[in-house]
């Protein structure tokens, strides 16, 4: 995608130098360090990292649903180019039920096992319809939206529980939960994790469809870069709360720039039987006095002076293509 | 790759339900393990994989079948096996975090199998060997006096596997080791592996869903679906030249993250449907509703495991003349 395009399209969502803190007895965690990125509408965008990166935390600030202890330092979260920590409670409420709603990584504990698919199905389009809707009217938008994830049979899956229902059904009825009331952008957190590989295979081309029919926005939350890759037209390389490299998908996995990709990259066992690598030493910083230039610098082999000293700037490296890296040079 | 250090042949493993319905969680396996060779055993939930673990260790008894160590029949023993039998097959499970006691420092949760096994030692010596364990692993030695959860979920895996060692055993049984891991922490734990392996000559079975790690670690892949053996080949000859339509499913299922690995997959086979319930496991082959080369014969009869390449064996109707 070259940058003019970029810039046409209609812009969704966009997070803007964002930081988050946590107080946790006193001691203050720094887990987001001023990230940002766009969505547009229509674009899948994937956020990928290791555990404890602040992938989540990322997620839940943009439906504002961190827990009390969460400081939003600075920066915004722009839906529909109005900032999500500024709305009043009734805008945001909005948000909620026809804007942005999110599936989880284990379906089993997203639903509730002792009400049946239909009445917490009708629940949430209670709430994201006006009131007063009949309740026929709020059955049909379900089967419909049944129908649209590709389940056989709706009417039965609406009177089963969840317990009779197997995960890939269970996350299909979490997916039609979220489009069903017509929301534009869906936070995807590990959606197919917790599923076997055909059926992860399954539910990942099911969100790839209803992105392009539907013109849905999707943020894929995902530890792996196999499944960022094959569900994702541009991506966020976050390591410790910071995005260390994004751009368009397939340049930044042709030609990683950052050495934490570079590393994460060369750890992934390959289909190609390339011999894998012993890892990358150390371990994710302490939140609580991150490293005061480029977080990564600790682990870095490149690391030099400069690099725990200044944060690096997100460089645009090609077209579109920007990675956060004193050793990086443009056009290289 | 020696000789040959174990043998399950027809293992079948069924657990009763009420109503008189049966679970057949294993459903007549054959598998050969080598001397220091590791075999992949990958197949998704459901399929049987960690029941033969337990089997293997004595851990559930087996309901039919053979289960031969070193030419010694470990089925007949059942659950009542020899010190040496429990010794020479250990095994490390998937989940670090409830797999030690979180009551006990690392060096008491070493030192137990230390008191069984290996009852010439003092507790002295059992208290330094303990660090000796860990440095093994490649951990430092402080690391004994900690409790499980102030250490990272790689570091508590690779205690796990101190401890399985503790035994000097011949034999391990590694049950998911990695798959709750981040990959620089699993690139980790597998860098290690291997190199125990290589330096004791241990023979790992290795259970998995991660195929694409099996391309990297194992000498031989083993394919398991609802209880029963799809395909069993060498790990390259596997990986060209797929042959069963659950494999080449499989296989073009994986997320791949570079383009050459693309060119690798099978030409694209759009996965459908789910591994039917262990309860009511499909007459004939039990995986042809899901097949896309069924035959009106698949419905009908169970197919065999035939050798269709030297070391190279298959269980499908499309195989068979």
């Amino acid at each position: 995608m070259t940058k003019g395009e970029e810039n046409k399209k209609e812009i969704l969502l966009e997070v803007r130098n964002l930081s988050v803190s946590f107080d946790v007895y006193g001691k203050v965690s720094h887990v987001l360090d001023g990230i940002s990125f766009r969505v547009g509408k229509g674009e899948r965008v994937g956020l990928v990292g290791e555990s404890g990166c602040g992938k989540t935390t990322m997620l839940k600030a943009i439906l504002r649903v961190l827990p009390r202890n969460a400081l939003v330092g600075g920066g915004g979260i722009f839906f529909e180019g109005r900032n999500v920590f500024e709305m009043p409670d009734a805008e945001l409420d909005v948000m909620r039920r026809r804007g942005a709603g999110m599936i989880f990584q284990d379906p089993s504990s997203a639903l509730n096992p002792v009400f049946s698919v239909e009445s917490q199905f009708l629940t949430a389009l209670q709430y994201s319809n006006p009131k007063g809707t009949p309740r026929k009217k709020l059955y049909s938008l379900a089967i419909e939206a049944l129908n649209n994830v590709v389940l056989p049979d709706p009417e039965r899956i609406m009177k089963s529980f969840p317990y009779q229902l197997s995960g890939g059904m269970k996350q299909r009825v979490c997916i039609a939960i979220t489009i069903a009331a017509g929301r534009r952008l869906m936070l995807a957190d590990e959606p197919g994790t917790s599923l076997d590989v055909t059926i992860q295979d399954q539910i990942l081309r099911l969100i790839n469809n209803l992105a392009e029919d539907k013109k849905l926005s999707v943020i894929m939350v995902s530890h792996s870069l196999g499944v960022i890759r094959e569900s994702t037209s541009y991506v966020n390389i976050m390591y410790a709360g910071t995005v260390v490299e994004s751009g368009a998908t397939e340049d930044v996995f042709k030609k990683p720039r950052h050495p934490y990709t570079v590393a994460l990259m060369a750890c992934v066992p390959k289909l190609t039987g390339d011999s894998l690598a012993k890892g990358i030493p150390g371990r994710i910083p302490d939140y609580t006095q991150p490293p005061g230039g480029c977080r990564f610098a600790p682990r870095c082999p490149q690391a030099e002076g400069v690099c725990r000293e200044q944060k690096p700037p997100h460089l645009e490296v090609v077209s579109g293509h920007r990675a956060s890296c004193h050793f990086v040079r443009r056009g290289e | 790759m020696t000789g040959k250090i174990l043998e399950i042949k027809r293992l079948k493993k069924y657990f009763p339900l009420k109503n008189r319905l049966v679970v057949k969680a294993i459903d007549g396996v054959d598998l050969e393990l080598y001397e220091g060779e590791t075999l992949g055993l990958v197949g998704e939930s459901g399929s049987g994989k960690s029941t033969i673990a337990y089997m293997l260790v004595g851990m559930y008894e087996a309901t039919e079948g053979d289960i031969v160590y070193k030419g010694e029949n470990l089925t007949q023993a059942g659950i009542y096996r020899t010190l040496r039998q429990k010794r020479e097959i250990q095994i490390v499970f998937q989940d670090p975090g409830s797999s030690l006691n979180p009551k006990r420092t690392v060096r008491k949760s070493l030192m137990v199998p230390l008191a069984v096994h290996d009852k010439g030692l003092s507790r002295e010596q059992a208290y330094r060997r303990a660090e000796e364990l860990l440095e093994e692993v490649g951990l430092p030695g402080e690391f004994a006096d900690k409790y499980p959860h102030t250490l990272g979920g790689g570091e508590r895996q690779l205690i796990s596997v101190a401890r399985a060692l503790a035994s000097r055993p011949s034999l391990l049984v590694l049950d998911e080791p990695t798959s709750a891991l981040d990959v620089s922490i699993q690139a980790k734990v597998i860098g290690k592996l291997v190199e125990l392996q290589r330096e004791r000559n241990l023979s790992y079975l290795f259970i998995t869903h991660d195929l694409s790690l099996m391309r990297n670690v194992a000498d031989r892949v083993a394919i398991l679906y609802l209880g029963r053996m799809c395909e069993q080949a060498r790990t390259s000859e596997f990986f060209e030249k797929p042959r069963h339509p659950y494999t080449q499913m499989l296989l073009s299922s994986i997320p791949v993250a570079t383009a050459e690995e693309e060119m690798l997959k099978p030409a694209k086979i759009l996965s459908s449907g789910e591994i039917p319930s262990p309860v009511n496991v499909p007459m004939g082959c039990s995986f042809h509703l899901r097949c896309r080369e069924k035959m009106p014969i698949c419905r009908e009869a169970r197919p065999q495991m035939r050798e269709i390449a030297p070391g190279h064996s298959v269980c499908c109707h499309l195989y068979e003349q």
